[in-house]
């Protein structure tokens, strides 16, 4: 069946699955199967922030300032990071929202891959103020090879799933309801599986090699503007890691559509095959970045090791056995970082970085303060 | 790892192989007597991270790296090991050795350098040298927390910052403002002014802002913290006033622009002969001038532009730093100061409407609303039934409702009840009214608008910062010598620094104004066994501001019997015999009485025989910088954590409350607090004798309340009540984002967490 | 350059932590016996300080938005109310 803009079949929300289901029809939130993804909505709705907040005039500075390795070490991080959001700022929307059933989680969706338009935008913020001339380290990113082979792997899943979706939809209601209909659909399933577990993997491992490098460049109070932005997308790419482990577990624990608890179990393998595939382009990447030179508290090894923390965490919040037997986070101080609530800012001295609105309750009684002597 | 094979390359570009009997000694070194900590543990924690052809640099920043990661709750003496192995690695970059010249090899070569003001070595003898030398304690760089050392090296030792290459050790710095502070002085005396001053800031007793300590002792000869422009409502003066802001903003100060006499948009100029743009395009202006320095790295450039809430434009104004919004009608990078006063407030709680005007439209309102109380209800009661007047109405409710919205949101709108400001400040507001406040809201003089930028009819209003470290004195009778050394420190300051704006410097060498504060109050209530919220603080603090505010204008009275009273003595309300405790706010008894403990009657007489030499003595900064060095707590708040990890420029650091070991479950942290009266209360009491303001902060935790939403009610009330107590400014709204780790706090609402 | 790398292997701890006088989560208890539990966000919707509850019981202080399956809690979330054990690695 084809995507309908407004769905008019009366049906009981309650008993769709997550995708796959009736299309969304009224989109209203008062009745929902999965709450959970109404308050990642609120929490990244209370999250807005932007760019231009942050002054990066001192960055220019220390840019400039830089070893010519370093340089290329916060390059090409950038680089990588601008390929990412710009992955995630688009495909959730294409690939995900045909077919999405649930209003709340389409909305997630929305707001997800509207947060990650932010994260891009950022990174044309910081270029330009970090740069004179932007344009060239743009044109760079689809012509080197290092970051290209990684975006193939992210892509890869998005582009398999957009496109069975597609020719699934243009097929008859009776095809659908065929045995080689209901093969194709049972393939998509998987398609979609796959891909959510990919996009896993992109937001747990492949962010925090560059977050990693751009604090260990603040720690040594070097492109500290830049810092602070990292550290508003961390904050929001925790969140979106937090909605995709969802969706993955809820399909894994048979919480949702019962095809695709068996299509988890029987891909439990692949996923985490691909988990640790990324993990390894990812140490590759590290010694791309290191190769001129590495930075005091980064090097190739302790990256490497990171990596291998990190995809050893990850798998046990899916469910997955560690494949690098759980070491220790090389990087404490990273905490710091990753964390909002004990920062105390200094007076006029720091940019707050956490501006929360919505946190208000508008509702004045005026009666009340009548009798207030002043 | 197998560190043999490990090669380390050195200063000259030579290698050799690593030896880890260097890194032992080193830590041994650093370890000594410390508690709980392990060398071992450091050693390990920096291994991987060594690697083929490190320079030794990279080994020590490694080091201190790793010890630094190990500072906690549980094992807060890391803090002091990795401070050590920090000063032993710049002692290192600044000398090639641990130990140091002697200060007079020193001397002479900074000055050679051109890093120190020539003075400081034709200034003194030899003698005076070798004396300086006998009582200069270099061990007390060894004291030092780890936090204070990266500030240090951040922001207050003299240092090439493009090379970053250091050239000094911290008790250089200390001795050597105290030698430059009171050179002057007569030769007889001065030696033994200056070791009562060394042994004052080196023990961390007295407590100097970052000006100071970056500056004094350079050829750069300015100092003040916080300067106070204010603009007319003319071309000429807006441009005097921005291109004063560049002047200081290069020169490292936080500014005040008071801008509200600036027209509505749409006001007619030349009878007509064009409409005028608005306040905008020029706080805009204004916005650029201060952003235009980096301030040589030290800070970055930062302002707040004041003006009143009966401003025409008030809601357009309201929302300049907000997110939302585009670029033209924003104008984020500056903080805003909104001016308030009674008959505002009572608008509010009556549920009328406020009226708001151009200044421009209205003769005379603008400036009675700081001058005359009375005069400012009458004209505006008049201007509001005047039709022929541009005027617009809001309710009351709806225009404070967006003030204390865009407050919370963010967090940078601050208050200022200009009334209290005035009546209850140092100065006779028919003389000299205080019509803003500055950058962090606890300074309030008197300014005059400039025309060009060689105005001397304007007035430029300065202020010289320092503050005594409650947590360092053991009793009250320690601020009378104390108080005598700050005030005459800041005096001669004032003679020594150069003045880049001449309206600045007759508006300093008429007023002779100070600021001194406190910082560590947090831990001086946590070691007294006193709360914040339950009132316990009351008696204590009363008893604590009154003798520093006694013992500062004590200090300055006896300077200006010695050298005479400031010019603009007859300006103030001392003059009158007035003095703040005679002209507080009166409702504060009702929560506080406890009685005046020492001899105002007789200071009142003294003040009166001799005058002051300082038109101001007092006003509660905000202290991050400088409690870190003392490794004490920020100014009067209270902490975030036992533990807290701030960020500024110099990046992530870790800090521990004072004696955490002893004093654990005494502080009482920031979220701990149900709320912020007992806060307020105590901010009411310190302003009873504070003769300028303080930068009181206002704090809400969404969790506290239904739905995870701090009521607008509850701000409002708030409001009202600092209003009542006569706080005169408000400074940061801090709204707490996520439960974290000082979720310790809390009652919550399940009731689980009581057992 | 030859190098051995550290296996720095974290390690499986099995801890029983008791209702605490003072309100403090449970992550917070670790972390005061010296644990290094991972953490991230300290308000309940990154996962990191996902942990198995081996018996006892919490009760939350927050709502926590991170996945956690039904024999696990958040630890930077919840205080302890029974006797509670705890498995993590750190």
């Amino acid at each position: 069946m084809a995507y309908q803009t407004f769905n008019q079949r009366e049906f009981d929300t309650f008993s769709q699955p997550m995708f796959f289901g009736e299309t969304v029809n009224v989109a209203r939130y008062d009745q929902q199967k999965f709450p959970i993804f109404e308050k990642l909505i609120e929490k990244q709705l209370s999250f807005f922030w932007r760019p231009e907040e942050v002054d990066l005039t001192r960055d220019r500075k220390d840019f400039i300032a830089l070893p010519a390795h370093e340089q290329h070490i916060f390059l090409s991080n950038l680089k990588y990071q601008t390929l990412l959001d710009s992955v995630q700022g688009r495909s959730p929307n294409v690939a995900l929202l045909p077919l999405v059933s649930l209003p709340e989680l389409e909305t997630w969706i929305e707001t997800w891959a509207f947060s990650e338009t932010i994260h891009s935008r950022s990174y044309t913020h910081i270029m330009r103020n970090v740069l004179t001339e932007p344009g060239k380290v743009f044109d760079d990113i689809v012509h080197n090879p290092a970051i290209v082979e990684r975006a193939t792997t992210v892509t890869r899943y998005y582009d398999a799933l957009i496109e069975a979706t597609q020719r699934f939809q243009v097929q008859t209601d009776e095809w659908q309801a065929s045995a080689d209909g209901k093969k194709a659909l049972r393939d998509l399933k998987r398609k979609l599986y796959l891909t959510l577990a990919s996009v896993n993997v992109l937001e747990a491992i492949r962010f925090y090699v560059s977050f990693a490098c751009s604090f260990a460049f603040a720690e040594r109070s070097r492109m500290e503007g830049n810092a602070k932005i990292i550290r508003l997308i961390a904050r929001d790419e925790a969140l979106h890691l937090t909605g995709t482990q969802h969706m993955l577990n809820l399909m894994a624990r048979g919480h949702d559509d019962p095809d695709m608890a068996e299509i988890a179990e029987e891909e439990r393998d692949n996923v985490r095959q691909i988990f640790i595939d990324a993990a390894e382009q990812e140490k590759e990447w590290a010694a791309y970045l290191f190769k001129d030179g590495s930075m005091i508290g980064l090097n190739t090894d302790i990256l490497a090791q990171y990596v291998q923390h990190i995809t050893d965490q990850r798998l046990a919040a899916i469910d997955l056995e560690p494949a690098f037997g759980s070491p220790k986070n090389p990087l404490p101080w990273m905490d710091a970082w990753l964390q909002s609530d004990q920062v105390q800012v200094a007076p006029q001295e720091t940019e707050i970085s956490t501006y929360l609105v919505g946190a208000l309750q508008s509702d004045v009684d005026t009666g009340a303060l009548e009798d207030f002597e002043l | 790892m197998n560190t043999a094979t490990i090669s380390v390359k050195k200063r000259g570009g030579r290698s050799e192989p690593l030896d880890l009997d260097k890194i032992h000694k080193v830590l041994n070194w650093a370890a000594e007597g410390l508690d709980s900590v392990s060398v071992s543990q450091v050693e390990l924690k920096a291994q991987l991270q060594l690697h083929d052809g490190i320079t030794t640099s990279d080994i020590h920043e490694t080091l201190i790296k790793a010890a630094a990661d190990l500072i906690s709750e549980e094992y807060p003496d890391y803090q002091y090991l990795a401070a050590r192995l920090a000063i032993f690695h710049l002692r290192k970059r600044a000398y090639g050795q641990f130990e140091p010249p002697t200060l007079r090899q020193h001397v002479e070569k900074m000055v050679e350098d051109g890093r120190y003001d020539a003075h400081l070595f034709t200034d003194y003898s030899e003698a005076d040298y070798e004396a300086m030398e006998g009582f200069l304690r270099h061990e007390r760089d060894l004291n030092f927390s780890y936090a204070a050392v990266k500030q240090l090296e951040g922001k207050y030792l003299v240092q090439n910052r493009v090379t970053g290459d250091i050239y000094e050790s911290p008790q250089f710095l200390y001795i050597l403002i105290a030698a430059s502070l009171f050179a002057s002085y007569p030769n007889a005396t001065r030696l033994d002014t200056i070791q009562k001053f060394y042994e004052a800031v080196s023990t961390f007793k007295l407590s100097l802002p970052t000006p100071v300590m970056s500056g004094v002792r350079t050829p750069t000869r300015q100092f003040s913290s916080c300067v106070l422009i204010e603009s007319d409502d003319s071309l000429d003066s807006i441009n005097a006033t921005s291109a004063a802001v560049v002047r200081y903003v290069s020169q490292r100060a936080g500014i005040g622009i008071n801008a509200g006499r600036i027209r509505a948009i749409g006001s007619p100029i030349r009878s007509g002969a064009a409409f005028h743009t608005g306040c905008i395009p020029f706080y805009k202006h204004f916005q650029t001038a201060v952003k235009c320095c980096s301030q040589g790295g030290v800070r970055g450039g930062a302002a707040t532009l004041f003006y009143p809430l009966w401003h025409l434009e008030v809601e357009s104004l309201l929302v300049l730093k907000n997110n939302r919004g585009v670029e033209e009608n924003r104008v984020r990078q500056l903080d805003y100061g909104v001016q308030i006063n009674r008959l505002m407030y009572t608008r509010l709680i009556k549920n009328q409407p406020i009226t708001l005007f151009s200044p421009s439209d209205v003769p005379g309102l603008y400036d009675a609303f700081f001058e005359d109380q009375e005069k400012f209800e009458q004209l505006y009661a008049e201007y509001e039934q005047r039709d022929d007047i541009r005027k617009q109405q809001i309710p009351a409710v709806e225009l404070f409702s967006t003030l204390l919205q865009e407050r919370a949101s963010t967090g940078r709108i601050y208050i200022q009840n200009v009334d209290h400001c005035n009546t209850h400040g140092a100065f006779d507001p028919k003389q000299a009214p205080v019509r803003q406040s500055n950058l962090c809201m606890e300074i309030t003089l008197p300014t005059k608008p400039l025309h060009d930028i060689n105005d001397e009819t304007g007035e430029i209003a300065l202020c010289t910062l320092a503050a005594f470290n409650l947590g360092a004195i053991e009793s009250l009778d320690e601020l009378e010598p104390l108080a005598e050394l700050i005030v005459r420190a800041l005096d001669s300051l004032l003679d020594y620094q150069d003045y880049p704006v001449k309206a600045a410097e007759l508006g300093s060498m008429k007023r002779r104004t100070l600021g001194i504060g406190v910082i560590n109050y947090a831990y001086y209530l946590a070691k007294h066994g006193k709360r914040y919220s339950d009132g316990s603080a009351l008696d204590l603090t009363h008893e604590t501001f009154e003798a520093i505010q006694y013992y500062l204008l004590k200090a300055s009275s006896v300077l200006a019997e010695e050298v005479g009273a400031c010019p603009g003595f007859s300006e103030t309300q001392y003059a009158q015999g007035k003095l703040p405790i005679d002209h507080y706010k009166k409702d504060l008894d009702k929560i506080c009485n406890t009685e005046l403990k020492l001899n105002w009657d007789d200071l009142r007489a003294r003040i009166k025989q001799h005058g002051l030499r300082n038109s101001t003595l007092t006003a509660l900064m905000p202290s991050e910088t400088s409690s870190q060095i003392a490794n004490a707590t920020n100014g009067i708040e209270p902490p975030r954590g036992l533990v807290s990890v701030k960020t500024s420029k110099d990046g992530v650091m870790k800090q521990v409350v004072p004696d955490i070991a002893n004093l654990r479950n005494q502080y009482e942290l920031l979220w701990q607090q149900p709320n912020n009266l007992g806060y307020l209360n105590l901010v009411g009491v310190m302003q009873k004798f504070v003769d300028q303001s303080i930068s009181a902060n206002t704090n809400y935790d969404p969790s506290r309340f239904d739905g995870n939403k701090v009521p607008m009610q509850q701000l409002i009330n708030d409001l009202l009540t600092a209003y009542k107590l006569g706080v005169k400014t408000l400074y940061y709204h801090n709204t707490r984002d996520g439960a974290g780790s000082a979720m310790d706090d809390d009652d919550c609402a399940s009731g689980a967490c009581k057992i | 350059m030859t190098r051995e790398v550290n296996p720095n292997a974290s390690q499986t701890h099995r801890i029983t932590l008791f209702p605490s006088p003072d309100p403090v989560t449970v992550l917070q208890q670790l972390e005061k016996r010296g644990f290094k539990v991972p953490y991230q966000c300290r308000e309940g919707y990154c996962g990191a300080c996902r942990m198995v509850l081996m018996k006892g019981s919490v009760d939350y202080v927050q709502e926590p938005l991170a996945w956690c399956g039904d024999s696990e809690i958040l630890a930077c979330s919840c205080i302890v109310v029974v006797d509670a054990t705890v498995t993590f690695k750190a």
